[in-house]
């Protein structure tokens, strides 16, 4: 479907949606209008006793003088604890715990290596990839030029729709069609000498003929 | 003589949706902020009736005359322009009565 048409289609049923609706539901500026406010405000005024609950009500909603309270000063800011830094003596490390850690690293370093790297060596052959897909070339066909059956090379993606009288349409890509009579010039595929019941022969000896 | 006559549809599409604006413009103005468009409708007797039967005939030739224009487009030698042309004023005509009636 063109998107032209989409769009039309659209914008009618939303019409068609929205009067319906308006026409059906009450709407918020029928409310607001003047004709159905007035009433109510005159009814309200005649009567006495609303009057009088007006009045009442008045003195109560007059606006008071705001509050100042006065929000006393923060008294000290906290001051952020300072780290100690203690000092080790030497002396409470043990001589032989040293040698001991680094001896442990060294043998953590060469496990982790010695199991790292067979597979690092196992991991090109696993990861084998896949063979690519080698697909026979499909022949790019245009439909427009397939369906075009005329006797040249010269009227390549034009293609005759419909002949009526001494009037044919010619379809030029796939979304442009042009209407040519007699001696008429089509830009890209020449001039029209003739227009046939299912056919037009052009100035350069082509026939185009009617597509099925 | 080169050829004039390329078949393009760009500026009715663009009056037909600009058709479809100013009714849906129509309807806000109505629905919306209580304006009416009619001052006083009082000589007919049943103006909501009329105005959904108007609304519905206008939705149905808007609907024909979108299925008229994606026909022309396919085949524009076999619709012609008036066939659409007839049928989205038709639109355009009750839809705006309707939208009149309906307040």
């Amino acid at each position: 479907m063109n998107p032209t048409s989409k769009l039309i289609t659209g914008g009618v049923l939303l019409f068609g949606a929205l009067a319906l609706a308006n026409l059906l539901l009450p709407s918020p500026g029928a409310r607001m209008s003047s004709e159905s406010i007035s009433p109510v405000t005159s009814s309200i005024e005649s009567e006495p006793a609303a009057s009088a609950a007006i009045a009442r009500i008045e003195p109560e909603t007059q606006v008071k003088p705001p509050v100042v309270v006065e929000i006393a000063p923060i008294a000290s800011p906290v001051s952020a604890p300072v780290p100690k830094v203690v000092a080790i003596p030497a002396k409470a490390v043990p001589a032989k715990a040293t040698p001991n850690f680094l001896a442990s690293i060294v043998a953590r370093a060469k496990e982790m290596t010695g199991t790292s790297s067979p597979k690092s060596a196992e991991a090109p052959a696993a990861e084998v990839a896949p063979a690519p897909i080698v697909s026979a070339p499909t022949p790019a066909v245009s439909l427009v030029t397939r369906s075009v059956s005329s006797e040249g090379t010269a009227s390549q993606g034009f293609r005759l729709s419909a002949t009526l009288q001494d009037r044919a349409w010619i379809r030029i890509g796939d979304s442009k069609t042009v209407m040519a009579k007699k001696d008429d010039v089509v830009p890209g595929l020449g001039k029209v000498t003739s227009v046939d019941k299912d056919s037009i022969t052009l100035d350069n000896g082509q026939v185009l003929k009617v597509a099925p | 003589m080169i050829l004039q006559k390329a078949i393009d549809m760009t500026r009715p599409a663009a009056l037909y949706l600009a058709a479809i604006a100013v009714l849906l413009l129509a309807v806000f103005i109505e629905g919306r902020t209580g304006l009416t468009l009619l001052s006083r409708v009082e000589h007919i007797h049943y103006p909501k009736v009329i105005a959904a039967l108007l609304i519905l005939a206008s939705i149905g030739l808007g609907l024909l005359g979108a299925r008229r224009y994606e026909a022309r487009v396919l085949q524009p030698w076999r619709v012609p322009q008036i066939q659409v042309f007839l049928c989205f004023l038709g639109f355009f005509v009750l839809g705006l009565t309707g939208i009149c009636f309906s307040s």
